[in-house]
């Protein structure tokens, strides 16, 4: 079995990467956003919560997307203090208004689903999810203090 | 090669589960499996010992919350010991601090189980 990892650093200061939907996967884009995060001098806590972050992302792409590409892409930057990272792939998309109001709702801990998509929202300053038919992308945003 | 380990013991007061490495869905299941092992086993206070642990996913988590389900039916308890920094945010985040303990190690364990 084959596994490509697909990485390159822009130009610009991004770094991308491209991973395949095999089991471990988000483990490699949780070596790669360690590494990156370090490259930017980002403190080890906050570093770690991108990471968790960023592994929920991946495996919501590979669990829910259908993509026949089943590949994710990954794309991460430092700007004006933040940490940006864009998380995407082309698989079929989800409501996804529905889906926050069903994670929002549940208060129990003890009963909660949507585990992914919850620790995303509470480790990161910002998030942002758009999807369609032709994938879905999800913009995850650290400020860096 | 396993991205984790799971290994279990038992002692006079608790049944301990030693985990290392990445607790995915897969590690959550043998879990589960030894935590239903200790409870068949009149053994409720159970031990997640953390300290080999970097990483835990969603999946991974909703096993512990399954095995926190589990021990508060059997009236036990569920101790995490020495999670890292990041685990133990996460399972603040999640509100479970207030179903389980979260401890720096084993003999803490001991002395907050006798107080309590």
């Amino acid at each position: 079995m084959q596994f490509i990892i697909k990485m390159d650093m822009m130009t610009d200061g991004e770094f991308r990467l491209s991973v395949p939907f095999l089991n471990g996967a988000e483990v490699v884009a949780y070596g790669f956003i360690q590494e990156v995060c370090r490259l930017f001098g980002v403190s080890e806590p906050i570093r770690d919560e991108i990471s968790f972050a960023l592994v929920e992302a991946v495996l919501n792409a590979i669990r829910h997307s259908r993509s026949e590409e089943r590949r994710v892409y990954i794309a991460v930057e430092y700007k004006n203090q933040e940490v940006r990272i864009i998380v995407r792939d082309h698989g079929e998309g989800f409501n996804v208004s529905g889906t926050l109001t069903e994670v929002s709702k549940q208060v129990d801990p003890l009963q909660r689903k949507g585990w992914g998509l919850f620790l995303i929202q509470s480790l990161m300053d910002e998030t942002r999810i758009l999807s369609s038919d032709r994938g879905t992308q999800i913009t995850l945003v650290k400020k860096i203090k | 090669m396993s991205l984790y380990t799971v290994q279990s013991e038992k002692n006079d007061t608790m049944g301990i589960i030693t985990l290392t490495g990445y607790i995915n869905e897969n590690a959550g299941k043998e879990m589960i499996t030894i935590c239903e092992d200790f409870l068949n086993n009149d053994e409720k206070m159970i031990v997640l010992d953390m300290s080999g642990v970097h990483l835990i996913n969603s999946m991974g988590i909703a096993s512990i919350i399954h095995i926190l389900n589990r021990i508060m039916e059997h009236q036990g308890k569920l101790f995490v010991v020495t999670p890292s920094e990041i685990i133990k945010k996460t399972l603040q985040l999640m509100g479970l601090e207030k179903y389980l303990k979260i401890t720096d190690n084993l003999a803490e364990v001991t002395r907050t189980a006798a107080s309590d």
